[in-house]
């Protein structure tokens, strides 16, 4: 099975078809092997135990950086002796500078909260293009600290806030100011110093659109300028905790440790805002799916595997299970679903300690020995696997950019509308749209700050501005709409008299061009789990440590044990770059430090 | 007021949302506004105008007769977008007559946007005159054309792209650096897409992110 072959129908042009594999330079050029097939993977259960891995957003940043020597610098520093005033730090990115204007307020107790709903943060930040000045500072401090509320240009490419994990903050602070690094369990029971409650781009309240920054090198990536903002984010909280332990103690305070600085992420609150936005992308959604796709695939072609990939695999498998082992939550749905981790992971390991993986396509038989195993063992596996072959995977992060939207193909002809309903939807058949059950929910935008939200139909009130996510039931009406018409009729025609259907014939016609576009499940059942989608869409960020509070939100930590600004500016002789740039990219399944 | 072209996207679409057309249209719309406005035109104005007009009632007036598609007084968010892919399926030899376009600048906007999606080229020719219009993805040779000739009729083909069509993403904005809609079309829409949200209600925001926790934590 290939799909990524370019579809029979007369408009769609090769490009169209293949678009998620670009030509030219990258491995993206390459002929496709067997996929998994959409129907296993685009389920909510699947994506939702996805992990991080090397295509994921923040990964490729970093190794960018890497690559570039990318050097840090603070332009300016106007903080008072507790850490409030704003500062700039400016990375440049291939060619170009960019800065985050940061922002430091006191907060009230009472006036913290991490809701998107919140209207004053610790700390708020925007990600500037090129290096502010003064006066841009200034006008910008009375509409950043504001967030959605302030009005901004195209020179603002980014928007975000951020609040304190007063207990780690302050004894972070309070031990470097006495001499001494902070209490490693602390650090490791929260894991950042803030958390970060929305990172905005793409032209949200007047700052720049992404079609601005979606060709220049180095934000071309999806989410690069956001990712670009979080990594500074971190950056500034660590120098924040110096900062202030300096203003306390003077000479006599000391650094955070490299160790810990490298621990430490950025916390996060991610709710349902992120869940609309895969629905509403699905040529973008598929070229992310198709690329870790492509690149799983990969690892099971390779016949056999050297003995430096195979100690690389096994000591994978050995930071995985700490990674898990260290991976605690409250919510005791993934807590179960950890432990069941946790308990084949070890499963694995004694398998392979007592029967080596076979020395033919090794990475297929570490794939089969996962067979039974759950959907988290198994796409920890996928994760893990792709780390083995670099060279094959990261030119993949290239095609992960789609910049096309669905287009209607109105000659395309009944029949074959038909065949694509028959061999991409045929999991709708599967719903007894018949029941309550299956549109039990219904997505909306709140009036309050416009955060999307997921009421219940037959209990709440405003179905009738429902998001037009109810799939199931829009493919229902266009196969019973099309079932006695002409084979040789065309959607043109119908849709003259079935103007309504023209969203769902888009949205199928979009999907024989991009077989992983769709998320194959009920997204409005009574059995939908939003959380699924969020960490779908975490996990291509990069996020670890998913924390559900709910099933429609969860806590998770980004760039922890990613390199620090000061890891990536270091000293190295040319002929050791590529093992610099391997050594600094490898922090998945990220590790907690030793005592310092 | 300075926008973002996602700004403008959006608020259309809700916008459009509000009046009663359904979701596909409603981001026709908001894309082909945001063409208009990259191309220094007051695409907002001219969507605003038409919601206060409009009736989305369907199906129109539309008669087909072999080749040619014939519209009277179309409406481009409604007619007009089922013409456009009707010419798009019949680009070889269809063509669509129409008389009496309503909001023809939006028609412009979804001919611009089609322009681009499907690489083609739409001309316009008034009915016994010399006068054309061509739009490509790249703007129109005339923008007035259809207001200069409201009661005649007005043909409408779809061409291969022009060789000189070089489209450039920097020019799209034709040099502004944001894009400008008038304060009060603004709010009109505002006010419109306000009606596409839900209240809030406190069951709803206790199952919000961060809902429920400590956050002096």
């Amino acid at each position: 099975m290939s799909h990524g072959a370019p579809s029979k129908h007369s408009d769609l042009s090769k490009e169209d078809a293949i678009t998620p594999f670009r030509t030219g330079q990258s491995a993206c050029g390459r002929a496709l092997p067997d996929l998994r097939h959409p129907d296993a993977v685009m389920t909510l259960a699947r994506l939702g135990s996805f992990f991080p891995h090397r295509l994921s957003f923040m990964r490729s940043f970093i190794r960018r950086i890497a690559k570039e020597n990318a050097n840090l610098s603070m332009p300016i520093c106007a903080l008072d002796a507790d850490g409030f005033g704003h500062l700039v730090l400016t990375l440049p990115l291939s060619g170009y500078d960019y800065s985050l204007i940061a922002y430091s307020r006191p907060l009230d107790a009472d006036e913290r909260t991490d809701r998107v709903i919140a209207t004053k943060w610790d700390a708020s930040f925007c990600l500037f293009d090129g290096i502010p000045s003064e006066k841009d500072i200034t006008a910008l401090a009375d509409q950043v600290t504001k967030q959605e509320a302030g009005r901004y240009h195209h020179k603002v490419l980014t928007l975000s806030r951020a609040n304190k994990s007063l207990r780690l903050f302050h004894h972070v602070v309070e031990s470097l100011a006495s001499g001494v690094q902070p209490d490693l369990q602390q650090l490791k029971a929260i894991g950042y110093l803030m958390r970060t409650t929305a990172v905005y781009g793409n032209g949200k309240f007047g700052i720049a659109d992404r079609d601005r920054i979606a060709d220049r090198s180095g934000l071309e990536g999806p989410f690069q300028a956001e990712m670009l903002t979080v990594f500074l984010i971190r950056e500034f909280t660590l120098f924040l905790a110096d900062y202030c332990a300096r203003q306390r103690s003077g000479d006599a305070a000391v650094g955070l440790t490299p160790s810990y600085r490298r621990y430490l992420g950025i916390g996060n609150s991610t709710g349902l805002g992120m869940a609309p936005f895969l629905v509403n992308h699905p040529a973008l959604l598929h070229s992310w799916i198709m690329a870790r796709e492509v690149a799983f695939s990969r690892t099971q072609l390779l016949p056999a595997i050297s003995e430096a990939q195979r100690r690389r695999f096994d000591d994978l498998l050995d930071r995985a299970c700490q990674h898990c082992h260290d991976w605690q939550v409250e919510d005791h749905i993934q807590m179960d679903r950890i432990i069941i981790l946790r308990k084949e992971l070890a499963q694995l390991k004694a398998d392979i300690a007592a029967m080596p993986l076979n020395p033919e396509y090794p990475l297929k038989d570490a794939v089969a020995r996962c067979h039974s195993y759950s959907a988290e063992t198994q796409e920890l596996m996928v994760s893990l696997l792709i780390e083995l072959i670099p060279d094959q995977v990261d030119g993949l992060a290239d095609c992960m950019a789609n910049p096309h939207s669905p287009k209607l193909i109105p000659s395309m002809t009944i029949s074959e509308l038909k065949q694509i309903l028959s061999e991409h939807y045929r999991w709708v058949d599967e719903i007894d749209l018949s029941q309550e059950t299956s549109d039990a929910h219904f997505w909306y935008t709140s009036e309050e700050k416009l955060e999307p939200r997921l009421g219940r139909r037959y209990e709440e009130p405003g179905q009738e501005l429902e998001m037009p996510f109810n799939i199931p039931r829009y493919v229902d009406a266009l196969t019973t709409a099309i079932a006695a018409l002409p084979d040789h009729q065309i959607v043109a025609e119908l849709l003259m008299e079935r103007p309504d259907l023209r969203h769902i014939v888009r949205r199928v016609q979009t999907t024989a061009i991009y077989p992983y576009a769709e998320i194959r499940d009920n997204l409005v059942g009574d059995a939908c789990r939003p959380i699924d989608l969020l960490r779908c869409k975490l996990s291509f960020f990069g996020a670890s440590k998913f924390d559900p509070k709910s099933d429609r939100w969860t806590r998770i930590t980004l760039y922890q044990g990613a390199p620090t600004a000061a890891d990536i500016v270091t000293e190295y002789a040319s002929d050791q770059a590529a093992s610099r740039i391997a050594e600094l990219d490898d922090w998945i399944f990220a590790l907690s430090p030793s005592e310092a | 007021m300075m926008v973002s072209a996602n700004e403008i996207h959006h608020m259309i679409r809700k916008a459009s949302l509000a009046i009663g057309f359904d979701h596909d249209r409603a981001t026709d719309i908001g894309a082909a506004a945001v063409w208009l406005a990259k191309h220094g035109q007051d695409g907002c104005r001219a969507v605003e105008a038409m919601l206060a007009a409009t009736d989305t009632a369907f199906p129109p007036q539309i008669i087909i007769d072999k080749d040619q598609l014939m519209l009277a007084s179309p409406r481009p968010a409604v007619e007009g977008i089922a013409a456009l892919d009707w010419l798009i399926a019949h680009s070889a030899q269809g063509s669509v007559v129409m008389t009496n376009v309503a909001h023809g600048l939006l028609l412009f906007g979804l001919l611009g946007m089609a322009a681009g999606q499907y690489h083609r080229t739409f001309q316009l020719s008034v009915e016994g005159t010399d006068r054309q219009a061509m739009v490509t993805r790249s703007g129109c040779t005339d923008w007035t054309i259809l207001l200069d000739h409201p009661d005649q009729e007005v043909a409408l083909i779809c061409l291969p792209p022009l060789a000189l069509d070089n489209h450039n993403k920097a020019e799209d904005q034709n040099g502004h650096e944001d894009l400008l809609v008038a304060k009060d079309v603004w709010d009109r829409l505002a006010a419109l897409a306000y009606q596409t949200y839900v209240p809030s209600s406190e069951e709803s925001r206790l199952s919000g992110a961060g809902a429920g926790l400590n956050d002096n934590d």
